[in-house]
């Protein structure tokens, strides 16, 4: 049990050391940064190999009781159980790679502390996601995230642009945040606990299948994974987090915390489970997702950019697994996508510090003889992703894509949506080849921007080589025809709370030769358009001038946000201060003193100091006294 | 309907124990404000007055009053949660003062009071740091009013007799008046009279409460335990938590008699500031939970859906001003009034979990709000500006001071894992547990509280490096004001936080950092005293309003024990906690999304099987 406290509180000691050591020299933090999460992952490993991760034991270690208030009990433990090993391989393995590569990444820059003291917080914060036994921790994990997340998208804080993407991050997480504490307070009423144990033993028998309240705490908590995970509606956000470091962005914004939302439903699937409603809007969101961002990356001309919008299509991917209850399909794509989404980023990263920072592709052109180690590993990692055969991304997807395939011919809807995946698909090679051609292939467009391309030094070149190996041989666990190891494995998690045991769905053949069909469309497509005739984007976009617009501003949904949510907020804020805070509110306190300053002047008037004035009003008094007496009758 | 007897309390009289600590830890501050008017201010030879001896005096009481202070926490024993609930009054210290009127001086610690005293002091140890930081221009005056008012704010919770409450409350007004009045800033006389005015208008609403509950309680007892024993009937409670709530919402800045705060913690100097946001106002949130729910149970269950609709508009509308403010100390300051009214809502919400964590969040929100304007002092001595419009990018050359603001500014966001987030979220598992909606509607606060805070920090340290404001034009030679004061400068500090500056600063992030860790130590000691709230707000919710408490003296452990029996185990989950929209969502009403897939789905089947749009 003590590895697990292990894991977790390395990288909170390398996080406490690097804030407060200014004195540490480059070398040692170097050291230090890195070497935390390495560590962790190797108990990691020991906690798998031989503790209890290899059998599929699930075990519940309390640390200590957090709170006590009435019967508010909360505590803090951990949940060791396949999905959290899974997850906790991947944050502190990929994460190490990740870290080893931005020694090299970073070494130029001035914060280089500050950048592992967020890095190693975020992987503690991570740990704290995935490992935590209750929906609070899980809450106090996902906000730290979101907080490093913040921190690191703004790290070069001189930018605007930087520091207005990181804003922008901060406030849509904290929406999601909003949705999963309401989430939070539901299933507390309903269970008096946040632990998930004893909620998902008790899931049927207290919320029913299909009720209101069922739905409604899976959609919040959906919100919280929206949100997170950078989908509709709201994915803004992912996008501009470009605007932080590239080992950053193969981290936090594409290996591990955007997937956090695949990790939450997983997670909770013995709610899921029972809220088909809300399953059928995860697949829907997922579908239209996938679609969209496809769409986006198909037009965007930023290196970075396009590798996002692919990272939002593939966790929208996860989404429709995940929502389909097909789980362990979703961790699984997860986990393939982890390794060649960070070996992409590490390209991408590789590329702009052969070009100075440079991350417009329409610059770009040929870089594959001056960094030819960069263009396999990019290249490799494309087939991944593009899901050409025998590769990991071809397994993982087309596990996804088959259990629609398979549902569909039960529920009729979902033709359409496996429509759209099988086209998403072939997008998805149209827009990774159309990026890998511009980039590594053909001509040089700005030969003097390229005039000193290299390969990153070993210290960056290695992290994607593994990566790149990852990204092919990691499909092999769920070799199709072959025993589904990763399956069988999760499936330890996921049949402990079901009421009916997801099975494995056998391998849908139909699907996949059409997928890999229209996969071959798309990367002949792209062959075709942008290694053969090497035309600007622009040119492309001629053919069709309004779809082209269209997918460039993202179909508009940033500037609705801006204009239907952001301005009104920022003017009601205006007109309150301007207004109703100093006529209405100060109003009301000045209006009545200035009444009792204008009443107490008629008063004056009133105490003249005569006699007779004062036995007038006696009188008066008098009259009025008996006069109600005598009335009252 | 509930029997009570009260409880005379045998060998209640004159009861001071020896030493009587709560006494002196009540006196100490106010004694050593009067000593420091007696000593001589010595001019020195260059022009002004060196106030050093004033200072080490100050200082010297400040942190002595805490130790003792520390010592009741450490002393504190542990209620038991098990069977019934105890209301034990710890060290009690009674005294009869004036005989002929049945008002007697009685202190006492309770599950409470037992973190605001702490906090009172340990806030006002470092707010009166900060003074002998940041005031040169008559120092000894201001030390000595903050001292004073410190034994105002000391009394008012420690009190547990009406008279001597209302006696403190109104003690601890007159220093704040000069504090603001005379070392403010430049509409200094406005703020104070806005706030002076306004609190004396509640105060003389609630003097009329008290002279009532004098003259109908039997015996003329003002004590706590005789006015609990004897709570007024339902009609005349009404009228009475009004003028209580009047007085109370007035000081808490509940919406919408909030806005003399925003002007009064503007104007203020600093080390102000955090004595009226971080204290005082915790003092008005304590005392609705110590007399006038308990003391009008009936008429508190009759209000709070009121009281907490105007809760929930006052933490949104604070934080929608927070959001458009230009001066980096009014962001706060509307911050302020959003996160008290949050607290607020906790204590309407009557149960448990809300007033736990009402309680938790009085100690965040002091701590956390002491520590920002702190820093608002620290930011302006180096950028010479408050207007978020002309800072940019301090972090380059501030790093530390960019380290501490940025913790500060999450613990403001209420971002899980720090203290903030523990109170709020019980807070708001309470209010959940009373009525789902205003729950769900005051949590949407964590949006807008995110983006105005974030908005503030990056205003401040984030973006481009700036130029530096125009050097000050100021008298540069008037040794009497310090760089931290406003509007007026002598220079600006060019280097990175100073070690006396965190001293200020690191106590207060530590607690804020223990507190999100584990703040289970917190709840356990509140707990015991607040189910007991909860039982005689719950035995007001039915009956006539009659709680049970029997009062009963150990000798052993020196405690006053107040029984509340209302036939309830607090320790279990209630079944009667009021909820309001859980029991639809478990019936079988289909919920909106439900209803409007079926809509749907009919209407398209009519339309297929008829053929036709209408």
């Amino acid at each position: 049990m003590s590895s697990v406290w292990f894991i977790l509180l390395l990288p909170l000691f390398g996080f406490l050391v690097l804030s407060v050591g200014s004195p540490l020299p480059k070398r040692a933090v170097a050291v230090l940064g890195p070497g935390v999460v390495g560590v962790a992952f190797t108990a990691a490993i020991v906690m798998f190999f031989w503790d209890y991760g290899r059998h599929g034991v699930t075990r519940d270690a309390v640390a200590y009781t957090w709170i006590v208030s009435g019967h508010f009990v909360v505590n803090f433990g951990a949940l060791i159980d396949p999905l959290a090993t899974v997850m906790c391989l991947i944050v502190t393995g990929v994460g190490f790679l990740i870290l080893l590569y931005s020694v090299g990444y970073m070494s130029e820059d001035v914060d280089f502390r500050r950048f592992f003291c967020y890095m190693d917080l975020f992987v503690f914060a991570m740990l704290v996601l995935v490992l935590s036994d209750s929906y609070l921790f899980l809450l106090v994990g996902w906000a730290g995230v979101g907080l490093t997340s913040y921190l690191l998208i703004g790290f070069w804080y001189e930018r605007p642009a930087a520091v207005a993407a990181a804003r922008q991050a901060l406030v849509v997480n904290v929406i999601g945040d909003w949705g999963m504490m309401v989430a939070l307070f539901i299933l507390f009423l309903h269970f008096h606990t946040l632990q998930y144990v004893p909620i998902f033993k008790h899931v049927p028998a207290v919320l029913g299948y299909d009720g209101s309240t069922v739905r409604i705490v899976t959609l919040l908590l959906l919100v919280g994974a929206v949100a997170k995970s950078a989908q509709l509606p709201l994915h803004v956000w992912l996008p501009n987090a470009m605007e932080g470091p590239t080992p950053v962005s193969a981290l936090i914004h594409a290996a591990t915390m955007v997937t956090a939302g695949v990790y939450l439903i997983a997670r909770s699937y013995p709610l899921f489970h029972s809220a088909p409603f809300t399953q059928s809007v995860v697949i829907i969101i997922g579908t239209c997702g996938a679609f969209f961002a496809a769409t986006c990356a198909l037009a965007n001309n930023d290196i970075k950019r396009v590798l996002a919008y692919s990272t939002m299509s593939q966790i929208a991917y996860m989404f429709v697994g995940v929502g389909a209850a097909s789980y362990a399909s979703g961790i699984f794509h997860l986990t393939t996508h982890a390794y060649f989404k960070a070996c992409l980023f590490m390209g991408a990263g590789a590329v702009m510090h052969a070009l100075h920072d440079n991350v417009d592709i329409r610059r770009m052109g040929g870089l594959k003889a001056t960094m030819p180690v960069t263009f396999w590993c990019f290249l490799i990692a494309t087939m991944a992703i593009s899901g050409v055969p025998l590769l990991s991304g071809f397994f993982s997807k087309d596990e996804i894509v088959g259990s629609v395939y398979l549902q569909a011919q039960h529920v009729g809807w979902l033709w359409i949506i496996w429509i759209m995946l099988a086209l998403t698909a072939g997008l998805t090679a149209l827009y990774m080849f159309r990026l890998l051609f511009m980039v590594f292939l053909g001509q040089e467009r700005d030969p003097e921007l390229a005039l000193h391309a290299h390969d990153p030094p070993l210290v960056m070149r290695l992290p994607m080589m593994i990566l790149a190996v990852l990204a092919v041989i990691g499909g092999y666990l769920a070799f199709p025809g072959a025993p589904n190891w990763i399956g069988n494995w999760l499936r330890h998690s996921f049949e402990r709370f079901s009421p009916v045991a997801p099975a494995e769905p056998a391998t849908q053949w139909a699907s996949v030769i059409i997928v890999i069909l229209t996969v071959a469309l798309g990367i002949f497509a792209a062959y075709r358009i942008y290694y053969q005739r090497r035309p600007a984007p622009e040119q492309v976009g001629a053919t069709a001038p309004a779809i082209y617009r269209l997918f460039l501003n993202r179909w508009y949904v940033d500037g609705l946000y801006d204009r239907a949510v952001v301005r009104p907020i920022i003017v009601l804020g205006l007109f309150l201060s301007t207004v109703v805070e100093r006529f209405v509110i100060n109003g009301l306190v000045e209006g009545s003193a200035a009444a009792l300053r204008d009443s107490s002047r008629d008063m004056r008037r009133v105490q003249s100091g005569y006699v007779r004035n004062y036995a007038l009003s006696i009188l008066l008094g008098a009259v009025l006294v008996v006069g109600y007496y005598v009335f009252r009758r | 309907m509930l029997t009570l007897g009260i409880a005379p309390v045998p060998g209640m009289a004159n009861e001071l124990g020896f030493p009587p600590l709560l006494t002196i830890l009540l006196f100490l501050p106010a004694t050593a404000g009067l000593l420091l008017l007696l000593l001589p201010s010595r001019p020195r030879p260059e022009g002004g007055y060196s106030w050093f001896p004033v200072k080490c005096l100050a200082q010297t009481a400040a942190l002595a009053t805490f130790g003792l202070s520390v010592y009741f926490l450490v002393e504190f024993h542990l209620g038991n949660l098990g069977r019934s609930s105890h209301w034990a009054i710890q060290f009690p210290e009674h005294g009869t003062w004036l005989p002929s009127l049945g008002i007697s001086y009685f202190l006492g610690v309770d599950g409470l009071n037992v973190w605001l005293v702490p906090l009172c002091t340990g806030v006002m140890a470092v707010a009166i740091f900060a003074a002998c930081l940041m005031i040169n221009r008559r120092a000894k005056a201001f030390l000595a009013l903050m001292l004073i008012a410190e034994t105002g704010m000391l009394g008012v919770f420690l009190s547990w007799n009406l008279f001597l409450f209302y006696v403190f409350w109104e003690l601890m007004l007159v220093p704040a008046y000069f504090l603001v009045g005379v070392w403010g800033e430049g509409r200094r006389i406005q703020a104070t009279t806005k706030f002076v005015i306004y609190t004396i208008f509640g105060s003389f609403i609630m003097l009329v409460a008290i002279f009532y509950l004098y003259a109908t309680t039997p015996g003329h007892n003002l004590d706590f335990p005789a006015l609990l024993a004897h709570p007024p009937s339902t009609s005349a409670q009404t009228w009475l938590f009004l003028a209580f709530l009047l007085a109370l919402g007035i000081k808490a800045a509940l919406f919408p008699f909030h806005s003399w705060a925003p002007d009064t913690y503007v104007e203020a100097p600093v080390p102000a500031t955090v004595l009226i946001a971080s204290v005082m106002g915790k003092t008005a949130t304590f005392a609705i939970v110590r007399f006038a729910l308990p003391l009008f149970p009936h008429a508190a269950n009759q209000f709070s859906g009121l009281l907490s609709i105007l809760a929930i508009l006052g933490i949104l509308y604070g934080a929608t001003m927070a959001l458009v403010q230009i001066d980096i100390k009014r962001v706060l300051a509307y911050s302020s009034i959003s996160h008290m009214n949050l607290i607020l809502l906790g204590i309407f919400a009557l149960n448990q979990q809300g007033l736990d964590g009402s309680i938790l969040q009085m100690v965040n929100h002091g701590v956390i709000m002491a520590g920002l304007f702190i820093m608002v002092a620290i930011v302006y001595a180096r950028s010479g500006t408050r207007r978020l419009d002309e800072m940019s990018g301090l972090a380059k050359a501030f790093p530390v001071m960019g380290g501490f603001l940025l913790l500060l500014f999450l613990a403001a966001m209420d971002l899980p894992g720090l203290g903030s987030f523990a109170g709020e979220f019980t807070i708001l598992v309470g209010v959940f547990l009373s009525n789902a909606w205003f729950a769900t509607i005051a949590a949407l606060v964590t949006i807008l509280a995110a983006w105005y805070m974030v908005r503030w920090f990056q205003g401040i340290v984030h973006g481009p490096v700036g130029e530096q404001a125009p050097e000050p034009t100021a008298d540069a030679s008037d040794e009497a004001w310090t760089v931290y004061e406003f509007p007026v400068r002598r220079q600006r500090l060019t280097k990175d936080l100073r070690w006396i500056e965190m001293a200020m600063i690191v106590p207060l992030a530590a607690v804020v950092i223990w507190l999100g860790v584990i703040p289970k130590p917190f709840t356990d000691r509140t707990a015991p005293t607040v189910a007991a709230v909860a039982g005689v707000l719950r035995s007001g919710a039915h009956g006539s309003g009659s709680a049970a408490g029997t009062v009963a003296l150990q000798p052993k452990r020196m405690k006053l024990v107040v029984q509340v029996d209302n036939g309830v185990d607090s320790s279990q989950p209630s079944q009667q906690m009021p909820c309001i929209w859980l029991p639809n969502l478990a019936k079988t009403k289909p919920s909106l999304p439900g209803r409007l897939t079926k809509r749907i789905t009919t209407r398209l089947t009519h339309q297929m099987t008829h053929g036709s749009c209408q």
